[in-house]
C-alpha cells in the first residue's frame, strides 16, 4: 500500500515514463490513479491535481469526471532528482502493475472518446434521476426534470459551461426528494466546480 | 515575468431568497513552515482578498505549527466583524502554480472557513498588477521580474 505522499511521486513517475516513451500531451489522471494500489473517491482526482499543479509539477485541464495532466519541466526534475531507492521501487511497481511495457496503453490521452467515457458515471447518475422523475405523473412535467435534462445535455458537451452546471445542480438540490441522488452528483461535480460541500 | 491566471469560481446564489450568482477569486497553494520543514501535502484553498491587510491561515494548517517551536514574529490583533483576537504571525513559504513566495501570515487556529486569505502585506504587494476580467471570467496576478 502506497503512502499518500508516495502517490504524488508515482503519478509523476508514470507521467515521466510516458514522456520518455515520446508520448506527449495531456493524460487522464483518473487512469493513473486507478493503477495505484489505493482506493480513491470521485473527488480525489481534483485534490491530487490541485496539489501537483500548486507545486508546479503538472499543467492541468479540468473536466467533469477527470483531470487531464501534462508533466512540466519542474515535474521532470522532481523525478530525476529522486534517489536510486525510489527509482528501484518505482521500477518494481511498474512491473507489478504490468505497466512496464505498455504504460501508454494503460493511461489514456486526452481525446473526445476519453472525455465522454470519464463522464459516463455522472451522466448515468443523472439518467437515473430523470428516470425516477419520469415515473411520476406530476414530477414528469416539473421544472426539476427539465433542469436534470439540461444538466445532462450540458455534460455531453466537450467544454461544458461551469455556471450552467452550478445553477442546475443548485436548483435540483432544493428538491428534497432527490437529496441522496444529488449528494452523489455533488461528490462527482463539486471538485470540478471548485465548490465546498 | 510571473503570471498567475485562474478562472473565477462561480457560486449560483448568495442568499436563499435571491437567485443571484457571484464569482470569487480563489487560488490553490501549498505552504511550508521553513522553521521545522513541515508542509501541506494537499493543496489549500485561498481567497485573494484585496480587503485584507495581511494573509491569514485557517485551522487546516494546524500540522505546520502544532510543535509550538516556530518563532513568532509578533502577535497581531485581527479585526473580524465583532471580535478582534490577538494572533501569532509567522514566516511561511507559499507555492502557487510552481511559483514560491516568502510571505508573512497570521495563523488562526479558530478560523474554520474552508479557505484561507491572501492579503496585501508580502503577497499582493509582490505583484505589479491584480485584475479581474468578468468578461473572460478570469483573474490574474502579474509581476514584472525584468527590473528585479
Amino acid at each position: 500500500m502506497l503512502k499518500y505522499k508516495e502517490r504524488y511521486d508515482y503519478i509523476l513517475g508514470i507521467l515521466y515514463t510516458l514522456k520518455r516513451k515520446r508520448q506527449y500531451g495531456f493524460f487522464s489522471l483518473k487512469d493513473i490513479i486507478e493503477h495505484l494500489d489505493t482506493m480513491s473517491k470521485p473527488g480525489e482526482v481534483y485534490e491530487i491535481a490541485r496539489y501537483l499543479e500548486a507545486e508546479g509539477h503538472v499543467r492541468t485541464l479540468y473536466s467533469p469526471g477527470d483531470v487531464f495532466v501534462e508533466i512540466t519541466p519542474s515535474g521532470i526534475i522532481c523525478i530525476e532528482e529522486k534517489d536510486a531507492n525510489f527509482m528501484s521501487a518505482f521500477e518494481d511497481f511498474l512491473v507489478r502493475q504490468e505497466l512496464k511495457q505498455q504504460v501508454e496503453k494503460a493511461v489514456s490521452k486526452l481525446s473526445e472518446a476519453k472525455v465522454k467515457a470519464s463522464r459516463k458515471p455522472i451522466i448515468d447518475e443523472i439518467s437515473e434521476i430523470i428516470k425516477y422523475l419520469n415515473s411520476n405523473k406530476i414530477l414528469k412535467k416539473s421544472d426539476v426534470n427539465i433542469d436534470a435534462k439540461i444538466l445532462k445535455f450540458e455534460l455531453q458537451k466537450m467544454i461544458p459551461d461551469r455556471e450552467v452546471i452550478s445553477i442546475k445542480l443548485s436548483k435540483m438540490g432544493e428538491f428534497s426528494e432527490l437529496s441522496n441522488q444529488i449528494f452523489q452528483l455533488k461528490e462527482y461535480l463539486y471538485g470540478y466546480l471548485d465548490m465546498d460541500y | 515575468m510571473i503570471k498567475i491566471e485562474q478562472n473565477l469560481t462561480y457560486f449560483p446564489q448568495i442568499l436563499k431568497k435571491i437567485k443571484k450568482g457571484y464569482r470569487m477569486p480563489y487560488l490553490y497553494g501549498t505552504v511550508l513552515n521553513p522553521h521545522n520543514g513541515r508542509k501541506t501535502y494537499t493543496a489549500k484553498k485561498f481567497l485573494v482578498d484585496t480587503g485584507a491587510s495581511i494573509s491569514i491561515l485557517n485551522s487546516s494548517f494546524n500540522d505546520l505549527f502544532e510543535d509550538e517551536k516556530t518563532p513568532i514574529i509578533e502577535k497581531m490583533k485581527i479585526q473580524y466583524g465583532g471580535s478582534s483576537p490577538e494572533l501569532p504571525v509567522y514566516n511561511v513559504k507559499l507555492k502557487i502554480k510552481g511559483f514560491e513566495f516568502d510571505i508573512v501570515a497570521v495563523y488562526d487556529k479558530g478560523l474554520k472557513t474552508p479557505y484561507s486569505l491572501l492579503g496585501h502585506f508580502k503577497f499582493l504587494n509582490n505583484f505589479d498588477h491584480f485584475g479581474i476580467s468578468k468578461k473572460r471570467n478570469k483573474f490574474s496576478l502579474i509581476k514584472d521580474t525584468t527590473h528585479a
